[in-house]
């Protein structure tokens, strides 16, 4: 009895190890949908539902409600899956971690899985909603580095520098430099990330030249050296995407000396130590400053109680994009290959796919999507207009700053929000969070796309890693591997000369 | 039929440990001795060796190692001692007191401990070696202080009257039975010191502002994009945690039944 059981026992433990394993994802189901997105990246209450009383109920103006419209009497499930970082994402489709239909990956992530032959090619002309409210600005982007095809926008931004005022000057934070002012020293941070200091690694040994390239495009076009929007924008790009020995070799000088000024790098503490005025400067992207700003003036409505958040001294903080120029980045859905489906799953596939990107092309969808994350969408349209209004616009009676957005909304409009046929708003500060969110068309001019840094990759990982790390001098070195070595050695002698001793010692006394 | 016996009932085990620990070390093996397209290499060390930045990296680490186990080993030895000798209805509380911070979790002490050593002064980057020793200690203490306890604990009172009665004096006693008798407490509390404290980087991380590199940091930051380096370095970290655990082990095989078990 005793042995049957402790047997039964044996194999219940052998059959647990192997339940770790699930035998193999659920992929029969021919109307599931893969998504693969970052963390905290989509309205999920608006997209998919949410739970009310331990049931999860169907969100109305979700995508499933949207698929069924369009495909009365079939039905559709999402699978919603998140990842970290692009390189996160990258291996767990390299090493069929899972099975994805749909990624988001960021601009130089999407060329590296094109050039990889990861990627489907898109058939635009079923993608009616997003060709119809995609913003210009993504469209002719898009064009241009030879996406169009492979990639739907979704969310974009600058990179930038969030400041106090009160502590640091505006016209320090307009250039590169003001990362490298010994005025802010221990009080600046800056990404833990190889790709984004490196690039403002870039724009400050090479500040002088992208300056005189701006100034030539302030030029009048008359002048031989006048150089027009497009050629000074590829001029740009071609500067902040150098890879070369040299460059590097300069800018890791640059970075070891602007490290000894920084308060630290950060992955996410930027946000909070910006918030609780630890710091006064912090390099981030356009959609974490919209965050920061937001918090900082109004407080944290999720931490804190509704008497917390009317006592909250505001603090206001604004934000900059360098003069010579700085990073447009975006994040795009891209269509995954899978080679083991026939062709029949591979259209149902498809069809679940084009409905959810059309679906998330909807003004109101991407209205949704940036009330809940903070960045901008690529999506434009009047949906999205009004929330300008709705967010920054100004209290009646006052006088406002009026901005120019059509090189943003230009033919996604309807009639009654233009004026004069462009489409212009008026809000109530500028430099602050909505200039984060809608930078004027003169910062994204001078704003260029990072590429991937290709077989370059490892001298930029290897580089960050000395600017990382420190370095002793090699006598240094030398001596103290000799120290450790020659100490090593000293114990293991004592130690074997001390059992010497012991054997003797009884040998003695047996004697 | 599989006969029932002790040998059989090993079987859950050591397929767990084939699928989750030998079977990854294989694989760590492997690829640190291969290049991305899979052909053998001792490219990965060399470029290791090589180095001096990451030379540097390798000797803060093993410096903050050793460091932080002879600081955890002069604070715990006298708590343990005192804590040992003192009177019964005291001691549970006061052990609770130095193994309670285990409680609770790591990360937010180290985050904790981030905001006072700020508010301390302790700011930049030259600081970062420093609070990494500090922020370690923190943590590691209490795994130090419990072997050390347990083995002084169990240690046989009449050893050290013999001692004494035979003409040893307080400090003789000491350092000639206590301290000998203890070696097991100690090697253990080196062992369970030293090896967290040569991998573990969140503490450099997060204290440092991610200023200060360890080994772990350089295994992180190269995984993701070269899996053959990052293993290599995971192996140099094998091996010479494995030798330090050789040196320990010498001491430890004179008394296996005296170790500081008990608690763990």
């Amino acid at each position: 009895m005793k042995k049957t059981f402790a047997l039964m026992l044996t194999a219940l433990l052998c059959a647990g190890l192997f339940a770790v394993f699930p035998a193999s994802p659920a992929l029969a189901e021919d109307n599931v949908l893969y998504v693969h997105n970052w963390e905290q990246y989509i309205n999920e209450e608006y997209v998919f539902g949410k739970e009310v009383n331990g049931t999860f109920v169907e969100s109305e103006t979700g995508f499933k409600a949207y698929y069924e419209s369009l495909y009365p009497g079939e039905t559709v499930e999402v699978v919603y899956t998140n990842f970290g970082t692009n390189e996160i994402m990258y291996n767990d489709i390299r090493t069929g971690k899972g099975q994805y239909d749909l990624a988001c990956p960021s601009d130089y992530m999407i060329e590296r899985m094109k050039n990889e032959d990861m990627i489907e090619t898109l058939d635009l002309s079923r993608l009616t909603e997003y060709t119809r409210n995609v913003s210009p600005l993504f469209s002719d982007t898009f064009e241009q580095i030879g996406i169009a095809d492979y990639a739907v926008g979704y969310m974009w931004g600058t990179m930038g520098m969030v400041y106090n005022p009160e502590t640091v000057s505006a016209s320090d934070m307009s250039s590169w430099a003001g990362l490298w002012n010994a005025l802010y020293a221990n009080k600046m941070t800056i990404k833990d990330s190889v790709r984004d200091t490196y690039f403002a690694g870039v724009g400050m040994v090479y500040r002088d030249e992208l300056l005189e390239l701006r100034s030539r495009n302030e030029l009048d076009p008359a002048d031989p050296d006048y150089l027009d929007d497009e050629a000074y924008n590829a001029a740009i790009t071609e500067v902040f995407n150098r890879t070369d020995d040299e460059t590097l070799a300069k800018v890791e000088n640059a970075l070891k000396l602007q490290k000894a000024l920084l308060y630290g790098y950060e992955v996410d503490s930027g946000k909070t130590d910006m918030i609780a005025g630890k710091i006064d400067v912090n390099f981030a992207w356009s959609g974490d400053a919209v965050y920061t700003m937001d918090y900082a003036q109004y407080g944290d409505p999720d931490e804190m109680t509704e008497e917390e958040l009317e006592n909250w001294e505001a603090v206001l903080l604004n934000y900059a994009v360098p003069e010579e120029g700085s990073n447009l980045w975006f994040d795009g859905w891209v269509m995954l290959k899978n080679d083991g489906l026939t062709e029949a799953q591979r259209a149902q596939k498809q069809k679940m796919a084009y409905a959810f990107l059309n679906y998330l092309s909807l003004p109101e969808t991407a209205a949704a999507n940036m009330d809940f994350i903070g960045y901008t969408s690529a999506i434009a349209g009047d949906a999205v207009f009004d929330q300008i209004d709705d967010w920054y616009g100004v209290e009646e009676g006052d006088e406002g700053y009026t901005v120019d957005l059509t090189y943003f909304f230009d033919g996604t409009l309807s009639q009654d929000r233009l004026t004069d046929g462009r489409a212009v708003v008026t809000v109530a500060e500028l430099g602050r969070q909505f200039s984060a969110q809608y930078p004027t068309e003169d910062i994204i001019k001078r704003c260029a796309i990072m590429q991937d840094f290709g077989d370059r990759n490892q001298a930029l990982l290897d580089m960050w890693g000395r600017v990382k790390g420190s370095t002793l001098p090699a006598w240094a070195i030398i001596l103290i591997v000799v120290v450790v070595v020659a100490a090593a050695a000293a114990v293991l002698i004592v130690m074997a000369v001390k059992k010497n001793k012991h054997k003797k010692r009884r040998v003695v006394s047996r004697g | 039929m599989i006969k029932l016996s002790r040998k059989n009932l090993v079987i859950p085990y050591a397929l767990f440990l084939a699928l989750f620990v030998v079977a990854p070390l294989l694989v760590i093996l492997y690829l640190s001795f291969t290049d991305s397209n899979g052909a053998f290499t001792f490219g990965n060390f060399a470029k290791f060796f090589g180095d001096p930045t990451y030379i540097t990296t390798f000797l803060y680490s093993l410096a903050i190692a050793v460091l932080t186990t002879l600081l955890c080993l002069l604070l715990a030895y006298p708590v343990a001692y005192i804590l040992a000798r003192s009177k019964w209805n005291k001691k549970m509380i006061l052990v609770l007191l130095f193994v309670m911070p285990m409680w609770i979790n790591f990360v937010l002490r180290i985050a904790a401990l981030r905001e006072l050593l700020n508010l301390l002064g302790l700011v930049g980057q030259s600081t970062g070696f420093l609070k990494t020793v500090i922020g370690m200690v923190y943590d590691f203490l209490p795994f130090m202080i419990l072997p050390l306890y347990t083995t002084l604990i169990k240690m046989d009172k009449s050893v050290l009257e013999a001692a004494s009665d035979l003409g040893a004096n307080n400090r003789q006693v000491f350092f000639k039975a206590v301290v000998p008798l203890s070696l097991p407490g100690i090697v253990s509390g080196i062992t369970m010191v030293f090896m967290p404290s040569m991998t573990c980087y969140v503490v450099s991380d997060v204290l440092s502002e991610r200023t200060f590199e360890v080994l772990g940091n350089l295994i992180e930051r190269n995984y993701m994009d070269n899996w053959n380096f990052a293993s290599a370095i995971a192996i140099v970290l094998l091996v010479i945690i494995g030798i330090v655990m050789l040196f320990t082990y010498r001491f430890e095989d004179h008394d296996v039944n005296a170790r500081g078990g008990g608690l763990w």
